[in-house]
């Protein structure tokens, strides 16, 4: 089993890598790997609660990002300072999603056997 | 010796990191390490498209990727998912009338990536 780190750095909608990543870390997981995913920068955008996206006549990926603990991806951490240096905290984040140090992320960073940056 | 799987996220012509993914994959094969397989993702995909035809005075990274493909052979993967999206066809998805998927190029799953990867020594992404 490796050790799978998949990093979102983009908003929500305004690309499709949040979408892709998303692709990439449920076949992983099929594969029983262990995977971590990150939301850094931008990527917090990703697991903020209450987007519509029927709104923009976009697919609903977030619900997804949201079942990923029922698919065995329960690792998913959002970087503190990301969040708060866009004057956002975690009450404003889906559920199942912890935040993390830039300490602690470095640290997660030299365990990871693959990394996937979206 | 190392075994690389290598995927590929940028466009074949907006993004200089496609071409990189090829430099990369030729310093790998010169350097005698082995690639299980090179894995079109995301804009990558366009890099299959067999009417990729740039001015003659331009690379042709598709003809270019061909060539490693044929001379070294190394696996060169679409994703089918995204693939379909950009409208890449291939033969087992649509008519031929309508396939423009270049030679040497085959379209494949994420799954068959995941397991490639899950293999291989060292996986690179280019973005």
């Amino acid at each position: 089993m490796k050790k799978i780190g998949i990093i979102h750095q983009t908003s929500a909608f305004n690309t499709s890598h949040g979408k892709e990543a998303l692709d990439l870390a449920m076949v992983m997981s099929a594969f029983e790997q262990d995977i971590t995913v990150l939301f850094i920068g931008d990527g917090v955008f990703q697991v903020m609660r209450g987007q519509n996206p029927e709104a923009i006549q976009a697919k609903d990926y977030l619900s997804t990002i949201q079942a990923l603990p029922f698919y065995e991806v329960e690792k998913l951490f959002v970087c503190e300072h990301s969040l708060h240096s866009r004057h956002l905290n975690t009450e404003q984040l889906i559920d199942d999603v912890t935040s993390k140090t830039q300490e602690e992320i470095s640290e997660l960073m030299t365990q990871f056997d693959e990394i996937y940056s979206f | 010796m190392a075994t690389f799987s290598i995927m590929v996220c940028a466009s074949h012509y907006a993004n200089q990191s496609n071409q990189s993914a090829l430099r990369f994959a030729q310093a790998v094969i010169a350097e005698s390490h082995a690639i299980n397989g090179i894995f079109f993702y995301q804009e990558a995909v366009t890099t299959a498209n067999r009417y990729n035809h740039p001015p003659s005075d331009e690379p042709n990274i598709t003809q270019a990727w061909q060539t490693l493909a044929q001379e070294h052979q190394v696996p060169l993967l679409l994703c089918i998912t995204a693939a379909e999206k950009r409208g890449i066809i291939g033969p087992d998805t649509h008519p031929q009338a309508s396939m423009n998927i270049a030679d040497g190029f085959q379209v494949t799953g994420m799954a068959e990536f995941a397991s490639l990867a899950i293999e291989a020594d060292r996986v690179i992404q280019f973005k």
